[in-house]
């Protein structure tokens, strides 16, 4: 049998790094602890540069891998143990129950409309709802139903209406013992938890949002259909302030890493909420300096000329409110050193990027870090996607913030390897090489 | 608006909700039986009474006066705004409520005609 590969979540660069693989006739088990792939690409209004609508570029992929022959997808699922025998891994799978039978499921969605629980959706950065039996988004994949049983209130409702049968409360979380020949990590990264800083007012005041959440507001398929407001009275922002390099910090407060994206999210967000409201007022207050090369200098350039995105070197200090609506944004200019108030109607925080799920991963497989906890390839001058440990790859912010762009690169690398290393065991235990024994 | 017109229109949107689906499902559930922990039921069912007569509130006003911004229907239902947005968001989730242009720097919002 010829050897497998794992690949360890399902975002952009893992999709990526699974088809590639997959191509190649290589079974690969893809791995998503979410119950859909898609990753935080299909949370994205637009991607930057081109201003593509992410979901027309991600939706065609993640349906590909549904269908793809040799990739065996497991959603809402998590590793549990990897051990290393000999020149292969024994993995440890746990499927979480969905207490919806993924193989009777047709995602008709009837459950939902009858279930009577309404909660925050966390995949809209809870501006949204979702019912307890729920899909994140609607082009979910695999387009199926899962209950969240800690809101389900046991109703039964959305087992009587289903056609198929398929809810099935009685199910149980379930072990997979697989064994792959490579590994890929691409587990990609959360935003960095901005509410340890009470400066700038998450939490607090209702019109400071993230930038994930003003992503979500300018989907055409988000809570709002499209709509950017403000979430405290529902007006349209006019004057909206972009605080920057919000992410882990050193003791003396500089940062402990660039996240390498926000610059160019922000930028990308102002021109996005310039095309939508023409009249929108967009400052962008950044301590340091701007993220440069990849056309970068270009980018600001535009937003600056065709819209009208005002760049100020300050350090955001505070932002309070102003009146039941408005915040005041206090700063101190970063070249004169003067304070700064400005009003703004809505403030977006661009939040820095951490990586997710590393540590019970990099303690597993003994893998090793870096700056911020992101996994460190170990010849970063050539070979950005080989490890410490012989055949296990990296693909994605898993292993250090970046774009998509790169993302997808990285991805397609890691998989070269890791066939390499899948083509090598399979010469190696090939029944040719036995039979000479 | 006198006291016993608030209370006249309270009262249908109370009765409008509970013609909805979602409402009667939920005191459904009260004659249901063991399975539906108690408590949880309690917690639950209130919230969604409060929010369901709430919302043919505001379903009531757009009815009668034609597409409103939260604003308006938050002035003429009582309820803050941000409680008016969370509700719009959800009907307009379920196809009940969409976007019909723009007023004084806020959209407006109409009843989809069944």
């Amino acid at each position: 049998m010829k050897p497998a590969g794992l690949v360890i979540g399902a975002g952009i660069a893992g999709i990526h790094a699974a088809l590639d693989l997959a191509a190649q006739g290589f079974t690969v088990y893809l791995v998503e602890e979410n119950p859909s792939i898609g990753g935080r690409v299909a949370q994205l209004s637009k991607t930057f540069p081109e201003l593509d609508c992410a979901a027309c570029t991600l939706t065609p992929k993640m349906l590909e891998v549904d269908k793809h022959p040799n990739i065996k997808l497991l959603t809402y699922s998590e590793i549990k143990d990897i051990r290393r025998v000999k020149q292969t891994f024994n993995v440890t799978i746990l499927r979480k129950p969905r207490f919806v039978d993924e193989s009777k499921c047709t995602g008709c969605g009837v459950c939902a409309q009858h279930c009577p629980i309404e909660v925050a959706n966390d995949f809209d950065e809870r501006i949204g709802v979702r019912n307890a039996i729920y899909i994140p988004f609607p082009n979910a994949v695999p387009l199926v139903y899962t209950i969240d049983r800690e809101h389900c209130l046991r109703c039964d409702l959305c087992q009587n209406v289903c056609a198929n049968k398929a809810v099935n409360l009685q199910q149980r979380a379930e072990n997979v013992s697989i064994e792959v020949g490579a590994i890929i990590i691409a587990t990609g990264y959360d935003p960095y938890d901005v509410q340890k800083h009470e400066e700038y007012g998450l939490g607090k005041h209702d019109n400071v949002i993230t930038g994930l959440a003003l992503e979500r507001l300018l989907t055409l398929s988000g809570p709002t259909g499209g709509h950017v407001l403000r979430l405290s009275d529902g007006k349209i922002p006019r004057k909206v302030a972009f605080i920057q390099c919000i992410g882990p910090k050193n003791k003396d407060s500089n940062n402990l890493y660039c996240s390498k994206v926000c610059c160019m999210y922000a930028t990308k967000l102002a021109e996005l909420l310039k095309e939508q409201i023409p009249e929108v007022d967009s400052t962008i207050y950044y301590p340091e300096s701007l993220v440069t090369g990849n056309g970068s200098d270009d980018f600001y350039r535009e937003a600056k000329s065709k819209f009208g995105v005002k760049y100020l070197k300050a350090r955001v200090k505070e932002v309070a409110q102003k009146s039941p609506h408005n915040l005041l944004v206090r700063a101190v200019n970063a070249e004169s050193g003067t304070m700064i108030e400005d009003e703004a109607d809505m403030v977006v925080l661009s939040t820095g990027v951490v990586p997710a799920l590393s540590e019970d991963l990099g303690t597993m497989l003994s893998l090793k870090t870096g700056v911020g906890g992101f996994f460190v390839s170990t010849k970063p001058e050539t070979d950005t996607v080989a490890t410490n440990v012989e055949g296990v790859f990296l693909a994605g912010v898993a292993a250090g913030p970046k774009a998509i762009a790169e993302s997808v690169q990285q991805a397609h690398a890691a998989a070269f390897a890791a066939a390499d290393v899948l083509k090598k065991l399979d010469k190696a235990t090939s029944p040719s090489v036995r039979s000479s024994r | 608006m006198s006291e016993k017109k608030k209370l006249a229109k309270k009262t249908d949107a109370a009765i409008e909700a509970f013609k909805t689906e979602r409402l009667r499902w939920v005191l459904g559930i009260s004659q249901r039986g063991p399975k539906v922990d108690e408590q949880k039921y309690k917690t639950v069912s209130s919230k969604i009474m409060k929010d369901e007569i709430e919302r043919q509130m505001i379903v009531g006003e757009i009815k009668e006066k034609g597409p409103r911004t939260i604003k308006e229907l938050s002035e003429a239902t009582k309820l803050n705004s941000k409680e008016v947005l969370r509700h719009i968001i959800a009907l307009r989730k379920i196809g009940t409520v969409s976007e019909a242009g723009e007023k004084e720097g806020g959209y407006l919002y109409s009843v989809a005609s069944k």
